[in-house]
C-alpha cells in the first residue's frame, strides 16, 4: 500500500513534468514512450517493495524512484527542490538495479568481480554525473535561464559540469560494458557446468545485464552530443522494458506463492466436507507435486505420517519447516518436481495452522495404531493357542477315547463269542460311557479352531457351524469368494462367537449374511432375541472385529436385534 | 474281504485292525499317508480302503483327496471315510464324485463290530453310508420343522434312513415294513417335498441330503 502510494505520487508528478516539458525529457515527445518510462518506473516501485527478497525489497523501489526523479531536473519541475533531485539522481538507478542482482542465489566467485566492478562503476558514474555535476554548476549557470535554482550548486563552473557530466556517462559505459562481461561469463560458466537452466534468476540477471547495456548505449548516443534524438529515446524505451522484464521475474515467485497460499486456504476450508483430506493433500495439490507427502517428528529423532506410520526421511528433497527453532513438520518433495522456494514458502504458511494440528494427531494416531498392533497381536495369539489346543484334543484325549472304544468293541466281540452275557454287557456299559464322553469331547473341541475353514473357505464353514449350532441358523447370503486369511478367520470366529452369545439366550433363532460391499466384508447376523452386547463377552466381539480394523455396529429396530460387522478386506 | 487302513495314528490303525480281524475281515495292509497308502493298494489290490480323513502333511481333507485318488485309478474299490468331526459338506464332496461304493462315517461309530461289518459290506456291495449322526443334525435344524412339517412320522423315519444311504429292502427290515409299503413311502415323500425321483438308490441320498442341507 505504502509503495503503491509513493509510487502513484512520483508517477503524478513525473507525468505533469513530462507534459509540460516533453522537449528536454530523456523519454522523448511521444507520449507512448512516456508512459512507457513511468509505468516501467512506478511498476519497479511496487513489485520491488511487494515481492522484492531481502536488499530488492530496497533496492528496487529505489532504483525505480531514480529513474522517474531523474526526469524531474526540467524547467518544468515542480520547484528547486524536486528539480536538484533531478539532477543528483540523473543516473541513480544503473546502480542500484544492477546492485539488486548481488543477492542473486548461486552467484559464482568470477561473475561475482565482475558484478561488484560494474556495480562500483555504475555508482561511480551516477555520482560524478549526478551530485557532483550538481554542485559543479547548476543548468542556470549554463545557459537554462527558465530551470529552477539548483540546491546545491558550490560553484558556478559550467566546463567542469560538462566536464564531470561526460565523465559519468563514461562510467555508464564502462559500466555497461562490465556488466554484458558480468552475464556472459556467468552464462559460459553455467554452460560448463551444466547447471544452465532457464530460472527466473537467469531471467533477471538477463534483464539487468541488458538494463546496463541499454543505459550505456543511451551513454554513447550522449557523449555524441545527441541527447534529444530518436535514437536516445530508443535506447531508453529498451531500458523501460528491461525494467519492466526485471519486475516481471521479481513478481513471479511472489505471484505463485500468492497462489500457493490461496490453494492451501481453499483445500483447509474444505477439508471440514472431506475427511480423507490433509494437509500432504493440500500442499501436494497446490505445489504441483503430486509425490509430495508430510512427516511429522516423533520422539527419539523419528518422523510419522499424518496417519501415524512411521517413515524415513530421505537425504534430500526435504523442506523442513520450523516454528521458533521448533521443527513443525518436514515436506517430502517428489523427486523428480524442481522444489520452487516461494511456493513452498506461500503454501507452508497458509498450512501452518493445519500442520500443527496434524502433527498432534499423528502422535495420537501413532499411538492407536501402537495399540491396535497389540489388539492383532493379542487376537492371533489366542487364535494359534485355539489351534493348538484343538490339535492337541485332536491328537491326544479324542484319538486316545476312540482306541478305547474300539478295544472295548473288541472285547464286547469276544466276550459275546464266548457266551459271557454279563461281560459283554458291562463292556456295552463303559463302550456307552466313552461314547458319551467322545461326543462330550467332540462338542468342546468344534468351535476352538476352524480346521474346516483353511480348506472350505468361509461359505463352508459358516455353514458347518450353523448346522453345529443348538439354536436355529438361517442363512440368508455367503460368499462363494476367497478371502485373505486374517480376514476370513475374523469374520469366522465373529460369526462362531456371535452364534454362541445367541444360543445362551433360550429359543432363540439368527440368520446369518455375509455380502461383499466394495473393499470391504459386512456380516449381519439378525436375532429374534435380544443380545447383550454391553456384557464382556460382546466386547471381545468388538475386540475381533476392530483387530482387522473393522467396526462392529448394533441395532435394535421394531424387535430386530442385529450386530453388523464391517471389515476391510486388505 | 481285502481291507487296506490308513491313519498317521499307530494306535488307531492297530485298534481297527483287530476289529476287523475279529470281524472275519483281511487287513492286508495298513499306510499313515497318502503315499503309503496309494502303493499299498498297487501291491494289494484291496476290496475295500478306510481312510481317516486327517492325514499329513496339512492334516485337514487329505482324506477325501487320497480317496478321490483311489476311485480314479481304482474304479471297483470301496471306500469308507473316517472322521473325527462330521462335515455335511464332505459328505457331500464325497457322494457327488463318487455316487456309489462310498461311506463317511464317524470315527467311533464303527467300533461295534455289527456296524462295523454292516458298513463295509454296504459299501462294498456299491450302496452309500452317511453317518446318521449328519441326518440327525440336518433334519433337527429348525429352519426344516415347516417343509418337514408335510410329512407323517413314518415318512419322516422313512427320509432319515434314505439319508443315511439304506436301500428299500434294508429301510423295510428296520422299520418292519413290506418293500412296497417303503416304496410306497418313498414316493410320497418326494411328491411332498417336491423333489425329483430317481429310482437309483445313490443318487436320491445326495438329492435328500441337498434337500436337507438347503
Amino acid at each position: 500500500m505504502l509503495w503503491a502510494v509513493v509510487a502513484a505520487v512520483l508517477s503524478a508528478v513525473t507525468a505533469n513534468v513530462l507534459r509540460l516539458r516533453a522537449d528536454v525529457s530523456f523519454a522523448g515527445p511521444f507520449v507512448a514512450a512516456q508512459a512507457l518510462e513511468i509505468g516501467a518506473g512506478a511498476v519497479l516501485i511496487v513489485v520491488g517493495g511487494v515481492a522484492g527478497r531481502g536488499w530488492e525489497r530496497w533496492l528496487l523501489p529505489a532504483a525505480g524512484a531514480g529513474w522517474l526523479i531523474a526526469e524531474w531536473a526540467s524547467p518544468a519541475s515542480p520547484g528547486p527542490a524536486a528539480f536538484t533531485l533531478g539532477l543528483i539522481a540523473v543516473l541513480a538507478a544503473f546502480p542500484l538495479v544492477l546492485a539488486s542482482r548481488w543477492r542473486r542465489p548461486g552467484l559464482a566467485p568470477g561473475p561475482a568481480v565482475l558484478l561488484a566492478l560494474a556495480v562500483l562503476l555504475a555508482l561511480a558514474g551516477a555520482v560524478i554525473g549526478g551530485p557532483l555535476a550538481a554542485a559543479a554548476a547548476g543548468p542556470r549557470d549554463y545557459g537554462c535561464s527558465d530551470c529552477p535554482r539548483d540546491l546545491v550548486a558550490l560553484a558556478h563552473d559550467g566546463t567542469l559540469n560538462a566536464l564531470l557530466v561526460r565523465l559519468g556517462w563514461q562510467f555508464a559505459i564502462a559500466a555497461g560494458l562490465i556488466a554484458a562481461a558480468w552475464l556472459a561469463a556467468s552464462l559460459v560458466r553455467a554452460q560448463r557446468r551444466r547447471t544452465l537452466v532457464p530460472s527466473p534468476d537467469l531471467a533477471a540477471d538477463v534483464a539487468a545485464a541488458a538494463f546496463a547495456a541499454a543505459v550505456a548505449a543511451g551513454a554513447v548516443v550522449a557523449l555524441r552530443g545527441e541527447v534529444a534524438s530518436p535514437i536516445a529515446y530508443g535506447w531508453r524505451a529498451v531500458a523501460d522494458g528491461m525494467l519492466l522484464i526485471l519486475s516481471a521475474v521479481v513478481a513471479l515467485p511472489a505471484l505463485r506463492a500468492a497462489r500457493a497460499r490461496r490453494m492451501v486456504a481453499r483445500a483447509a476450508v474444505a477439508m471440514a466436507d472431506d475427511p480423507a483430506g490433509d494437509a500432504a493433500g493440500a500442499l501436494a495439490a497446490a505445489l504441483d507435486d503430486p509425490a509430495l507427502s508430510v512427516a511429522y517428528p516423533a520422539p527419539n529423532g523419528a518422523w510419522r505420517h499424518h496417519s501415524g506410520q512411521r517413515v524415513v526421511l530421505p537425504e534430500r528433497n526435504v523442506t523442513m519447516v520450523t516454528d521458533a527453532d521448533e521443527i513443525v513438520a518436514a515436506l517430502i518433495h517428489g523427486g523428480s518436481a524442481r522444489i520452487d522456494h516461494a511456493s513452498v514458502t506461500g503454501a507452508v504458511s497458509a498450512a501452518r495452522l493445519l500442520l500443527d494440528i496434524e502433527r498432534l494427531e499423528a502422535g495420537a494416531l501413532a499411538r492407536v495404531n501402537d495399540l491396535r498392533a497389540a489388539r492383532q497381536l493379542v487376537v492371533e495369539a489366542a487364535d494359534a493357542a485355539r489351534a493348538s489346543l484343538e490339535r492337541d484334543l485332536h491328537d491326544g484325549a479324542q484319538q486316545r477315547l476312540v482306541a478305547l472304544r474300539y478295544a472295548l468293541g473288541l472285547a464286547g466281540a469276544r466276550a459275546i463269542r464266548r457266551s459271557e452275557p454279563v461281560l459283554a454287557a458291562r463292556l456295552a456299559d463303559a463302550d456307552l460311557a466313552a461314547e458319551q464322553a467322545l461326543a462330550d469331547l467332540r462338542e468342546l473341541a468344534h468351535g476352538i479352531s476352524a480346521a474346516t475353514l483353511a480348506v472350505e473357505g468361509l461359505a463352508g464353514a459358516i455353514r458347518s457351524a450353523a448346522e453345529y449350532s443348538p439354536g436355529a441358523v438361517t442363512i440368508v447370503e455367503l460368499l462363494d469368494e476367497r478371502l485373505p486369511e486374517r480376514v476370513e478367520q475374523a469374520v469366522y470366529r465373529f460369526i462362531v462367537d456371535t452364534l454362541r452369545e445367541i444360543a445362551r439366550v433360550p429359543a432363540s433363532g439368527a440368520s446369518i449374511a455375509v455380502q461383499r460391499a466394495g473393499r470391504d466384508v459386512i456380516v449381519e447376523i439378525e436375532c429374534d432375541r435380544p443380545m447383550t452386547v454391553r456384557s464382556r463377552p460382546a466386547d471381545h466381539l468388538g475386540d475381533r472385529v476392530a483387530a482387522v480394523g473393522g467396526q462392529l455396529e448394533q441395532t435394535d429396530h421394531h424387535g430386530r436385534h442385529r450386530l453388523i460387522a464391517r471389515l476391510p478386506c486388505e | 474281504m481285502r481291507v487296506v487302513i490308513v491313519d498317521d495314528q499307530v494306535l488307531l490303525r492297530e485298534g481297527l485292525a483287530r476289529l476287523l480281524a475279529e470281524a472275519g475281515m483281511d487287513v492286508v495292509a495298513s499306510a499313515g499317508d497318502i503315499d503309503g497308502f496309494l502303493r499299498a493298494v498297487e501291491t494289494s489290490r484291496p476290496d475295500v480302503a478306510i481312510i481317516d480323513i486327517r492325514l499329513p502333511p496339512t492334516f485337514t481333507d487329505e482324506g477325501l483327496r487320497a480317496a478321490d485318488l483311489l476311485r480314479t485309478r481304482h474304479p471297483g474299490t470301496a471306500v469308507l471315510v473316517l472322521s473325527q468331526y462330521l462335515n455335511a459338506g464332505y459328505a457331500f464332496r464325497l457322494l457327488e464324485s463318487f455316487p456309489s461304493g462310498v461311506g463317511y462315517l464317524l470315527k467311533d461309530r464303527v467300533s461295534q463290530v455289527a456296524v462295523l461289518i454292516d458298513a463295509v459290506e454296504r459299501v462294498v456291495a456299491g450302496e452309500c453310508v452317511v453317518d446318521p449322526s449328519i441326518v440327525t443334525r440336518l433334519v433337527s435344524r429348525t429352519q426344516l420343522a415347516e417343509p418337514l412339517s408335510v410329512l407323517t412320522s413314518r415318512e419322516r423315519d422313512v427320509l432319515g434312513l434314505m439319508a443315511e444311504g439304506r436301500t428299500n429292502v434294508a429301510i423295510g427290515q428296520r422299520l418292519f415294513l413290506s418293500e412296497k409299503t417303503v416304496e410306497g413311502n418313498v414316493r410320497r415323500i418326494f411328491d411332498k417335498l417336491g423333489l425329483a425321483d430317481t429310482s437309483e438308490d445313490n443318487r436320491r441320498v445326495l438329492a435328500v441330503l441337498a434337500f436337507l442341507r438347503a
